[in-house]
């Protein structure tokens, strides 16, 4: 049996009376590509938001690996081993690409501020390891050419690849992407797959995907949850949830008797 | 001392205070209405402690430093882990407070009159401490932004969300753009009051702290360049003015200046980008190769 890397055990949270979350209860195995589906408004989001500290949850505990981070903040989460990245993207916008890259690199450059201001042999090794770290992941993506530009400048899909290296620029060991195929064509859908898949197996990770592109997630994913109205309806291969008649009627909407 | 003399050691003094507020305006994006304050803390600190304790002046510098840091950090603490919107009202306060203190407390500042009769810089002297200074805090300041703590503090600006998520605590970088801030004004509040030879509450007045972010503004959120330009323009700009018998005119140039600056480049005159060398050499090859094809033509 294979490592438990990232577990949410009845969790919930409601917001003023919506429940957002109700009870969910998710084990994603170490390695494993695992999707998170529903309609719009089913409570993804709030799924990562949960996992990344942004949000606290009502009730439910959080589990990476064998640490409790159920009331950690962001950036110490981050530090456990978690990065994501954002359904609406956020980059630093007037910031360079490469730069956006370094920003992320706080796993690897360890140096004290007086080290920055006195440019001490500390600072230029970290610097150079970072950047070459940086350098490689910008040439696997095919973006090397856009290393100075401005981040907010690039065109919407490169915007996506930029998210999704800053994220693992952070050394993480889960990586939670939201949405990453939105507004992609088919053909981008499916370099993106490959690109996931390849992102998995160089760095070794565990991935959480959520999307609307049925093809993608069911092409990668190992298993899958999906949500509606903030319910777990159900947890298993794709085939599984393909065939499954609750999660038919919520994509096709059934009426209630 | 000429007079001359005396604007470019008052022109490097400001060009200090500038380069504190743009850490936290410019590059942290924290907007203060205040800093004029702590220049105040820095140039009565100094000033009292060199008369009191009959120190060289640096040692009075560094008390001042020290002190406004401490009440920056002070002020911070509670107020940067809030919105930003309660910082700037918490800067504005500060600001006032310490410049109603140091009219009311007679006893320790002098009031309204001033404090005066301590240590100060004869003659060439003051050149001698300042520009060495100013040097200093350029070249730290520009390894700070270029170094990962000064990255943190840009990606806090830019987005505070993905700040946190890449795993920066950004209540401890405003906390240090802050301290950063109020160390430098304090530090060139000491020297102007040695420079000066008398500290009054008219020297640190809320416009004063507004001339700082207008500064800031111009020069462009971000660039260290810039802030050091805009330092050159608006610092001796009321001594040319002087002249021309203009004063009262300052205000509405400064207001025209912003006015315009916001209207044509939003950015300020240096963007987020800095002066190097080869930018430079970049810019004449274009500006030369432009020149050359309209000379074919
Ligand atoms: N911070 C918040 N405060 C109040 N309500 C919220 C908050 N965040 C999310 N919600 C609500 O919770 C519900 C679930 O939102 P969530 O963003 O998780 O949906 P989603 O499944 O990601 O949808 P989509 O596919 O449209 O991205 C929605 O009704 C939303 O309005
Ligand atoms: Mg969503």
């Amino acid at each position: 049996m294979s490592t438990v890397a990232l577990g949410l055990y009845n969790v919930c949270k409601s917001f003023g009376g919506l429940k957002a979350s109700n009870n969910i209860n998710i084990e994603v195995l170490e390695h494993e590509i695992y999707g998170i589906i529903g309609p719009n408004g089913a409570g993804k989001t709030t799924l990562f938001n949960l996992i990344t500290g942004v949000i606290a949850p009502t009730s439910g505990t959080i589990r990476i690996y064998d640490k409790d981070i159920t009331n950690l903040a962001p950036d110490k989460i981050c530090g456990v081993g978690i990065a994501r990245t954002f359904q609406n993207i956020r980059l630093f916008n007037a910031v360079s690409v490469l730069e956006n890259l370094m920003i992320a690199c706080q796993q690897t450059i360890h140096y004290s501020a007086l080290d920055g201001c006195l440019r001490t042999p500390r600072f230029r090794r970290e610097e150079k390891a970072a950047q070459e770290k940086c350098m490689a992941i910008l040439e696997k993506f095919n973006l090397l050419q856009y290393k100075d530009v401005a981040a907010g400048k690039l065109p919407y899909g490169s915007q996506r690849r930029v998210e999704i290296m800053r994220a693992i620029m952070t050394n993480p060991r889960v990586v939670l992407l939201d949405e990453p195929a939105a507004g992609m064509n088919e053909e981008e859908t499916a370099t993106l797959a490959e690109m996931i898949r390849m992102l998995q197996k160089e760095y070794n990770l565990t991935i959480v995907v959520i999307d609307h592109h049925m093809d993608l997630i069911m092409e990668i994913c190992d298993r899958l949850t999906v949500i509606n109205f903030g319910e777990q309806l159900m947890t298993g291969t794709p085939e599984q949830a393909q065939s499954d008649q609750k999660v038919i009627d919520a994509y096709l909407g059934v009426d209630d008797e | 001392m000429t007079y001359w003399l005396g604007v470019l050691v008052q022109t490097c003094i400001y060009m200090i205070a500038i380069i504190g507020v743009s850490i936290l305006s410019g590059f942290c994006g924290l907007f203060t209405l205040g800093h004029a304050g702590f220049m105040a803390i820095g140039a009565y600190t100094s000033a009292i402690v060199v008369n009191t304790f009959d120190v060289p002046i640096f040692v009075g510098l560094l008390a001042g430093m020290l002190l406004s840091t401490l009440l920056g950090l002070l002020i911070g603490a509670p107020t940067l882990r809030i919105n930003g919107d309660y910082f700037i009202i918490a800067t504005m306060g500060i600001g006032e407070a310490i410049y109603l203190l140091s009219q009311y407390l007679i006893p320790v500042t002098g009031g309204p009159y001033g404090y005066m009769d301590f240590h100060s810089f004869r003659g060439m002297e003051a050149l001698f401490y300042v520009v060495p200074i100013l040097i200093v805090v350029i070249v730290v300041t520009y390894f700070f932004i270029k170094s990962k703590h000064g990255r943190n503090i840009v990606a806090l600006r830019e987005n505070e969300m993905a700040a946190l998520t890449v795993g920066i605590n950004v209540y401890r970088y405003k906390m240090i753009s802050m301290g950063y801030s109020c160390a430098l004004c304090g530090l060139a509040g000491g020297l102007l009051a040695h420079y000066m030879t008398n500290v009054n509450p008219a020297m640190f007045t809320s416009t004063k702290s507004n001339d700082l972010v207008i500064a800031v503004v111009l020069g462009g959120r971000g660039s260290l360049t810039g802030a050091i330009i805009a330092a050159m323009i608006l610092t001796p700009l009321p001594e040319l003015l002087r002249f021309s018998s203009a004063q009262e005119w300052r205000l509405i140039m400064y207001g025209l200046t912003i006015v315009l600056v916001i209207l044509f480049r939003p950015t300020g005159l240096y963007g987020d980008r800095e002066f190097s060398i080869s930018g430079l050499a970049k810019w004449i090859k274009r500006h030369s190769q432009r020149l050359m094809k309209r000379g074919e033509n």
